[in-house]
């Protein structure tokens, strides 16, 4: 049973690789939220309104 | 309102950002803090009772099994738990561009956690109140506020997740979805069904609960931080979000299937434990493949990791996910499994999963989020410091404890006695400490790095790394304009939804696999296999479980004999499925501290169990075993009921197995019956084990260098009853019935010593010492020779003449005949007509020569706690007087019956 059920998972991975190497918009779609968390953070990091002295 | 406002857009980018709880923030990096420091001198405390095993012994609160207990919950819950939330609050925002469903829903779930699990826990697993099952010990009402925060959890942060489109969100928003999903499937799971299945099939539960309770709570959020805080401080993307989805998703799908590697060689279905080893190895890959994303992330930015302190800790613990990963891959293979299994090799593994990769993340996450919270002080000089102290004290404490795991493993397979891996082990025990001292001062100074300084939160292109900035900011080159009619953003939706379900219905499948199937196999196994003279056990029993669960025996023993060669030839027959029938939860352990108690009913009497309970340094020198002197009234002959009770379980572990094989053993074998009276209730194993009662011959003609060994030995393993010289007035001797034998009140014959020491005396404290190499118990029984001093140096009293000693040893004869042959036999071997039916063999005087002094005393007072009653009443004194002569004139000193070399 266990090893049926490591067999399907291979193949699933296997299969979302392929899924991946030949299909370049998909790619692209894939790595997209790593530029737009950036970007989001930079907004966070950067934002002047929270930053404020230390109380005395 | 949320929903409204992100049909307004597809995603946050470009938006006005969302608020931050920066209190909530504050608040659980905080409380994860003192979680931490609480924890880690809840393990401090453990690691030293190593060395002085009566330190801080005298209350249950604080024993070694309780504080064992919250060292753990407490790093779960405390630390991590709190850790999480705070990186939760400040992360989910900046990576949603939404804030959190409920501010007053944040501050009911702080208190929850940290009033409602955290503080009731650690007072409720000191008074006692517990389950004994391994990462799940806080009891079920602990339990209930877990589950109701992990769902309150769930609510504040994947209800704003929901609203945005899966193919957007990045992979640390996945891994804390699935952190909490998994957490709410998992946690029931792994607390509720041990308590309820019996033995076997528990600990397939069990197993899978804590190996989940790694990979599906605390890798998650360490995850979520370091692929959150390596952007944030490089200011660059991560290397590949592609790999990072497919090591979150092989995570969750094959973590769940680890699980049962913790029971490998276990009566569970073979065909599980083979499962769980291949997706072990499976795990261990996918570690590979994350950890190679993480670094190349990195890539380039070394003076950034040697300058952020944040990025410092989390690309250290990357580092220690990997050794951690493979590690543990390595452990689940059997060669390596058959070896370090329940030895502190899998102590150190466990810190290096546990502190090295989720504690640093953790860390990492509370100094980034912590300097990036307006209106705190920091110190980034005592933050480093830190690192520096936690790093070379988990660094140390792992070496340490997989150095000393290969010498136990090597030492139980050299079948050495148990005391001697003991022994081993203790300086590294004492360098374990030191190295948990380095880290409470780590933690300590962390605590400072947070709490003083001078620093507070500036705007990052302000700040130290400015200078960095223009080698390492790396300007978003992507588009953030998706075509969202494309064919492949669909097949992206359809993929993530896809994975989700199948990772829960995955989930679902694995306890089904490695839970529910195996259980059922176990349990149509029990119904075919149990012996129809099963009993169950007696309400004092089952008390005495209860307390043995309460106090935490399970960590230091082990109730499982694996199919092991080490296991079967020191503790007997591998355990059956059957065995294990009413063990609701289980008792099998997964560490030997001290040895396995499978099959310890009858080992030794009542009275010896109760004086180790008391005190175990006074039947075992060098024990490191605490003592629960709470379970007596003063004393171990004052026992409580408490104690009585688990005397009781103790004396039946193995009993029913005892049983069965003896009654096979009888219709196979003749000799059984004898076998079954001379070894009490370990005949089968004794039957099992060795050659048919045969003692090895001891030749006591022993060298001054052996004497002086055999001393030594003397004073290790038998003064706690003998005494050091041998009087019977060891330490324990008060509460012993029968007392100690006064070894300087007889001569022994080299036969009787080898008996003894080889079959230990039934009915006695006295156990056998098959487990010391000859070359020892001959140097023992030279020395137990050595106790008696030489007839001319002994003051007898009334020493007859040589005419008075004939005549008297002639009366003497007929006396013993008349009033002692019954029970001595006619020659005074001990094997008489009544001898069969005594509890304890009566003396063989042709082995066995008392002194003069020590038969009157006999015949006057007899030997309390044996079928020897005083004969002042019965014999004049002149019979006696003649008794005491034929008695020492039947010890004939030299060979008979079978010896071996």
């Amino acid at each position: 049973m266990m090893t049926t059920l490591i067999t399907i998972l291979t193949f699933i991975l296997v299969a979302i690789i392929a899924l991946w190497a030949v299909w370049p918009r998909l790619r692209d779609l894939i790595e997209q939220p790593k530029y737009d968390v950036l970007k989001q953070i930079r907004e966070y990091e950067d934002e002047p309104g929270e930053t404020k002295p230390p109380p005395p | 309102m949320i929903a409204t406002e992100l049909r307004a857009r597809d995603y946050a980018i470009g938006q006005p950002i969302a608020a931050v709880e920066h209190g909530l923030v504050r608040a659980h990096a905080l409380a994860s803090l003192g979680g931490l420091v609480v924890a880690a001198i809840f393990g401090l405390l453990v690691a030293v009772k190593f060395s002085l095993p009566e330190f801080l012994g005298q209350h249950d609160a604080l024993s070694w099994g309780r504080l064992r207990m919250n060292h753990t919950q407490g790093v779960f819950f405390g630390f991590l738990g709190n850790a999480a939330l705070a990186f939760a609050y400040y992360a989910s925002p900046r990576l949603l561009g939404l804030p959190v469903s409920s501010r007053r829903l944040g501050w009911f779930l702080f208190f929850l956690w940290n009033f409602g699990i955290v503080l009731p826990g650690w007072s409720l697993v000191s008074a006692g109140i517990l389950q004994p099952l391994e990462w799940a010990e806080f009891p079920p009402v602990v339990d209930a506020a877990v589950i109701l925060a992990v769902a309150c959890g769930a609510v504040q942060f994947l209800w704003p997740t929901f609203h945005l489109r899966v193919d957007r969100l990045y992979i640390s928003s996945w891994y804390l979805v699935g952190g909490f999903t998994f957490t709410a499937l998992a946690y029931p799971m792994g607390n509720v069904a041990p308590l309820y299945y019996p033995g076997s099939q528990g600990a397939a539960f069990s197993g899978l609960w804590i190996h989940d309770a790694v990979g599906l709570y605390a890798s998650p959020m360490a995850l979520a931080a370091i692929y959150y805080i390596i952007p944030a401080v490089t200011r660059r993307p991560i290397f590949s979000h592609f790999l990072s989805l497919l090591g979150f998703w092989l995570l969750f799908f094959v973590y769940p299937l680890n699980g049962m590697h913790h029971y490998l060689l276990t009566p569970l279905p073979m065909d599980a434990q083979l499962g769980a080893i291949v997706a072990s190895a499976y795990m261990g890959v996918n570690v590979v493949l994350v950890v190679t994303n993480l670094l190349l992330s990195v890539r380039g930015g070394t003076q950034m990791v040697a300058k952020d302190i944040s990025l410092r800790f989390i690309v250290t613990s990357v580092i220690l996910y990997l050794l951690a990963g493979v590690q543990g891959a390595l452990m689940a293979l059997l060669p390596l499994n058959r070896l370090t299994h329940f030895s502190d090799w899998v102590v150190g593994h466990s810190h290096l999963a546990l502190l090295g990769f989720a504690g640093f993340a953790a860390l990492g996450a509370i100094s980034h989020v912590w300097q990036h919270t307006p209106g705190v002080r920091y110190s980034r000089r005592a933050m480093a410091w830190a690192y520096w102290l936690a790093l070379f004290g988990l660094l140390f404490m792992v070496v340490d404890l997989t150095a000393v795991g290969l010498i136990q493993a090597h030492l139980w397979n050299l079948d050495v006695p148990w005391m001697t891996s003991v022994a081993e082990s203790r300086p590294y025990w004492a360098l374990r400490a030191a190295s948990g001292a380095m880290l409470v001062a780590a933690f300590v100074c962390f605590g400072c790095g947070l709490l003083t300084g001078s620093e507070y939160r500036q705007r990052v292109m302000d700040s130290h790394s400015l200078d960095l900035e223009a080698d390492l900011v790396v300007p978003v080159e992507r588009p953030a304009s998706p075509d969202f009619r494309h064919p492949a953003h669909g097949a992206l939706v359809a993929v993530a939804l896809s994975c989700f379900v199948a990772g829960v219905v995955f989930f679902v499948f694995s306890i089904v696999v490695l839970g529910i199937l195996p259980s059922r196999h176990v349990a149509a196994e029990i119904r075919d296999t149990t012996p129809a003279a099963w009993r169950p056990r007696t309400a004092a029993e089952e008390r005495g479980r209860e307390v043995y669960a309460r106090q935490g025996c399970a960590y230091c023993h082990t109730q499982q004999v694996r199919a092991v060669a080490a296991d079967v030839r020191r503790f007997g027959p591998a355990t059956e499925n059957w065995e294990t029938r009413e063990d609701a939860p289980h008792m099998w352990g997964t560490r030997r501290i001290g040895p396995d108690l499978a099959r310890e009913g009858g080992r030794r009497p009542d009275d010896w169990q109760r004086v180790h309970l008391y005190n175990p340094r006074w039947v075992e020198p060098g024990s490191v075993m605490p003592g629960y002197p709470w379970l007596f009234n003063g004393g171990p002959d004052q026992p409580t009921a408490e104690a009585t009770d688990l005397v009781a379980y103790l004396q039946w572990l193995g009993r029913p197995r005892q049983e069965r094989d003896l009654d096979a053993a009888e219709v196979t074998r003749a000799g059984g019956a004898r076998h079954k009276r001379l070894m009490g209730g370990t005949a089968m194993e004794e039957i099992a084990s060795t050659t048919d009662g045969t003692v090895p011959g001891l030749d006591l003609s022993m060298v001054e260098g052996d004497l002086q060994a055999g001393a030594g030995l003397f004073g290790q393993r038998c003064s706690g009853c003998h005494g050091m010289a041998g009087r019977g007035d060891g330490k324990a001797a008060s509460s012993l019935m029968p007392h100690p034998a006064d070894l300087s009140a007889a001569r022994f014959s080299s036969r009787r010593l080898a008996d003894v020491l080889w079959n230990g005396v039934p009915g006695t404290a006295m156990p056998r010492f098959r487990d010391i190499p000859l070359r020892d118990l001959r140097a023992i029984a030279s020395h137990v020779a050595t106790l008696r001093p030489a007839p001319a140096a002994i003051s007898e009293k009334r020493e007859p003449a040589r005419d008075e000693d004939e005549y008297g040893s002639a009366e003497g004869a007929v006396v013993f005949r008349v009033r002692c042959a019954v029970c001595h036999g006619a020659e005074g071997r001990g094997d008489g007509p009544a001898a069969a039916r005594l509890r304890r063999p009566p003396a063989d005087f042709s082995q066995k020569q008392p002194g003069s002094e020590r038969v009157r005393a006999v015949l006057l007072h007899g030997v309390p706690g044996t079928a020897m009653t005083p004969m002042q009443q019965n014999l004049s004194e002149r019979d006696r007087e003649a008794l005491v002569l034929f008695v020492r004139s039947l010890f004939e000193d030299g060979p008979r019956g079978k010896h071996v070399p």
